[in-house]
């Protein structure tokens, strides 16, 4: 009888289970069974659902590159300051802080500005610190970042490692919930970066805050399968909020096909198309900017 | 008695173990291959048996060239993996019809932005053995700016 696994972690539960059949008696069909068992639903649901978002939701790196990429130029004041990072004292509001400093450490990486990368890389440490997750990131890493100063794609390359590190030490420690609190401010944060340097000379960058109309339903589910808190409340109703401002992004899907271009690189085609309107543009950099706020101030 | 004293720490520390083992065997063996692209961020590994199936929805931008990489433990044999459109219409998979393997790497890149799914298989194994080999499996994906 063939399982299929909707993601990836296997519960302690199951990997116990998968030990004692291999080591003790040993038969495949069994295993599969026991398996299906001792598999609790509910948490490999929330599983997948942060799975799925790590890899819909654009990280701050991705959503700095494209800011970087539109030809945008580095506003300091956009930031986070890391002033406010005593104001900071509840797990959520830590954890959601952790994500907006994450994505402008990502934004001043970009932009060469290795200073504030070291302050925002300082902030996201002390924040990692008072979570006490604080084995997260590596702690040689100012020495690196320091020996890398001026080296954007070593410097990069830290940071994303950083990412990397902070992603596999949660799941190991089972704090994803706490991860979707991180992916939720590294988002608003990225969003925020984004619409704040929208012109008419970006209009790539506009695209792409439309196509983060994937990205807000990925966070709805993530959010959804959390039981209620006073917080995930608060930022599932704001999260609502942003959908319903992307409610006005209508997505074309055609049919899908496939070619190879002069290299002979496959290239995956089709019509899907992504539509935004000025007022719905509108409406998104409003509501993004008043959430920013309360979650920063 | 004595028995479970001796296999219940066992049984905890295995699949932390497991688990320690899978992270390593990404960062050592499937980091390397994507060299020359930006890995993403965020982790995606799973200890799998035979028979396993696993699947994500990925979202993949016009801007990008992309290498989806599938990273399995060789115990596990050659794992199976398929690209398909959100209506589950197929663009590649690494198993071709005679049976042969086209390998773990598929390179590509996407007229326009859109949402794709991964979906992986692990195959069964053909051994009078009724042991139960384990092993990580990563799916990575790497990018670089075209």
């Amino acid at each position: 009888m063939k399982k299929k696994i909707r993601l990836l972690v296997l519960p302690l539960a199951l990997g116990c289970a998968i030990l004692l059949h291999s080591c003790v008696t040993g038969d495949g069909n069994e295993s599969t069974e026991t398996i299906s068992e001792t598999t609790n639903e509910q948490d490999d649901f929330k599983k997948e659902q942060i799975r799925k978002i790590l890899y819909t939701i654009p990280s701050p790196m991705s959503m700095a590159s494209l800011i970087k990429k539109a030809g945008a130029n580095f506003d300091k004041e956009l930031m986070n300051s890391v002033s406010g990072l005593s104001n900071y004292n509840t797990s959520s509001q830590q954890a959601l802080n952790l994500g907006i400093y994450g994505a402008d450490l990502s934004y001043s990486s970009m932009f060469d500005q290795d200073h504030e990368a070291i302050l925002y890389l300082s902030a996201v440490q002390k924040l990692c610190t008072e979570l006490g997750i604080e084995g997260a990131i590596d702690s040689n890493i100012y020495e690196r970042l320091n020996a890398h100063m001026g080296d954007r794609d070593s410097v990069l390359n830290i940071v994303s490692e950083t990412y990397f590190s902070l992603d596999i030490y949660l799941k190991k420690a089972d704090r994803e919930d706490l991860l979707a609190l991180i992916i939720a401010g590294g988002w608003f944060e990225g969003l925020h970066l984004a619409t704040a340097h929208l012109s008419a000379k970006t209009p790539e960058l506009r695209q792409r805050v439309a196509e983060q109309k994937y990205a807000i339903e990925d966070l709805k589910k993530l959010l959804d399968s959390y039981e209620a808190s006073d917080i995930l409340t608060e930022v599932k109703k704001d999260v609502n909020e942003m959908a319903a401002a992307y409610a006005g992004v209508e997505i074309n899907k055609g049919k899908t096909e496939t070619s190879t271009d002069n290299s002979g690189t496959t290239v995956i085609g089709g019509s899907s198309e992504v539509v935004m309107s000025d007022e719905t543009l509108a409406l998104i950099t409003e509501k993004i900017h008043t959430i920013r706020d309360k979650y920063t101030k | 008695m004595k028995f479970f004293k001796i296999l219940l720490p066992i049984l905890l520390i295995a699949p932390l173990l497991s688990s320690a083992q899978c992270r390593s065997f990404t960062k050592k063996k499937c980091l390397p291959q994507l060299d020359g692209y930006s890995q993403n961020d965020s982790f995606n590994s799973a200890v799998l048996i035979p028979g396993d199936e696993a699947e994500l929805l990925l979202t993949f931008y016009d801007d990008k060239d992309y290498r989806l990489l599938i990273c399995g433990h060789p115990i596990l044999g050659e794992v199976e993996f398929e690209v398909l459109d959100t209506s589950e219409q197929m663009i590649y998979t690494n198993h071709s019809d005679d049976g042969s393997d086209k390998g773990n790497l598929f390179d590509f890149k996407v007229a326009s932005t859109q949402q794709l799914i991964v979906r992986i298989r692990v195959p069964e194994t053909e051994t009078a053995s009724t042991l139960i080999h384990e092993g990580c499996v990563s799916i990575m994906v790497g990018s670089k700016d075209m």
